[in-house]
């Protein structure tokens, strides 16, 4: 046993030195008394509905927790989608909607 | 049936009745380390856990040691008794007062009996502040001579996790006692 042990040990000792318990026979005595005594219960039909809605509670809370999270999952891929490169800007040249654009031709056969 | 069984918790309880009695002022020790140190709370924890092996809700089947199981109850009957002081505070949306009566103590009530003799109030302070496993795990150990082993038992968890709340209890309480004597 190391000091540090043994200086714990004084201190437990000394935390509990004020230690008087009520005499066995009036702590048992009192227990006996409690014991003989009708216990109260609770009835079926006081916990019965407490219950249910305990349980109404609980799968509501749990399907709104699985559609935040199908909503959180449906954002989530709409946005990979949406997704765009920070540095896309850097590739956009002047008069690239050229490239983009899909030519049309009117009735006379010129290009717009 | 229901007769049968009454008179055997009876019987095993009058057996039980002796060795309860001579660890009484023990384990009223251990109520009062389980209670934060509150006597009031530790005596009604003591009943109702005699209450429970009167009962029949708590039997002892032989498995360990009557100490290591009594403080067992104790401990059991410390914690639904907080459980339920909560349920009561959070029932009426109050934090201190039911009914204008205090209900938790901000101070232990055994450190303000023992104003006069600070350390001791000191001590208890820093026990009834260390975290409820370690203070408990602690208090088996020092002063009850429980092996870490034993304290797991009573505690109810692994012998590795009693040995770290043991550890850990015995260094934060070893930084503000021990290392204050020995410098």
């Amino acid at each position: 046993m190391s000091d540090a042990d043994r200086k714990l040990g004084e201190l437990h000792r000394e935390a509990h030195s004020g230690d008087q318990p009520q005499p066995f026979a009036r702590s048992w005595g009192a227990a006996v008394a409690r014991s003989s005594r009708p216990r109260r219960r609770i009835r079926p039909w006081v916990w019965a509905p407490a219950a249910l809605l305990v349980a109404v509670l609980s799968v509501a809370g749990g399907l709104r927790i699985r559609s935040a999270q199908r909503q959180r999952d449906m954002a989530q891929e709409i946005s990979l989608w949406a997704g765009r490169d920070p540095l896309g800007f850097l590739l956009e040249t002047p008069g690239s909607e050229l490239l983009q654009a899909v030519p049309t031709f009117d009735s006379k056969g010129e290009w717009r | 049936m229901k007769r049968a069984l009454a008179r055997q918790t009876f019987l095993e309880v009058t057996t039980l009745e002796g060795e309860i009695e001579q660890l009484h002022p023990a384990s009223y020790s251990w109520a009062l380390a389980c209670c934060r140190f509150r006597r009031q709370e530790a005596e009604d924890v003591l009943q109702s856990a005699y209450l429970k092996i009167l009962d029949g809700r708590a039997r002892y089947d032989g498995r360990s040691s009557v100490r290591t199981w009594l403080f067992g109850v104790i401990r059991k009957t410390a914690l639904d008794a907080r459980r339920r002081r909560w349920l009561e505070v959070l029932g009426l949306g109050q934090w201190n007062h039911v009914n204008g009566v205090p209900v938790l103590e901000v101070v232990p009530e055994a450190v303000e009996a023992v104003a006069d003799r600070q350390r001791r109030g000191r001590v208890l302070q820093a026990l009834a502040e260390l975290p409820r496993r370690q203070r408990e795990v602690l208090d088996l150990v020092f002063y009850h001579g429980m092996t870490i082993a034993e304290a797991a038992e009573v505690l109810g968890v692994s012998l590795g996790a009693a040995r770290v709340h043991y550890e850990r209890g015995k260094r934060r309480l070893g930084r503000e006692f021990v290392a204050e004597d020995c410098s």
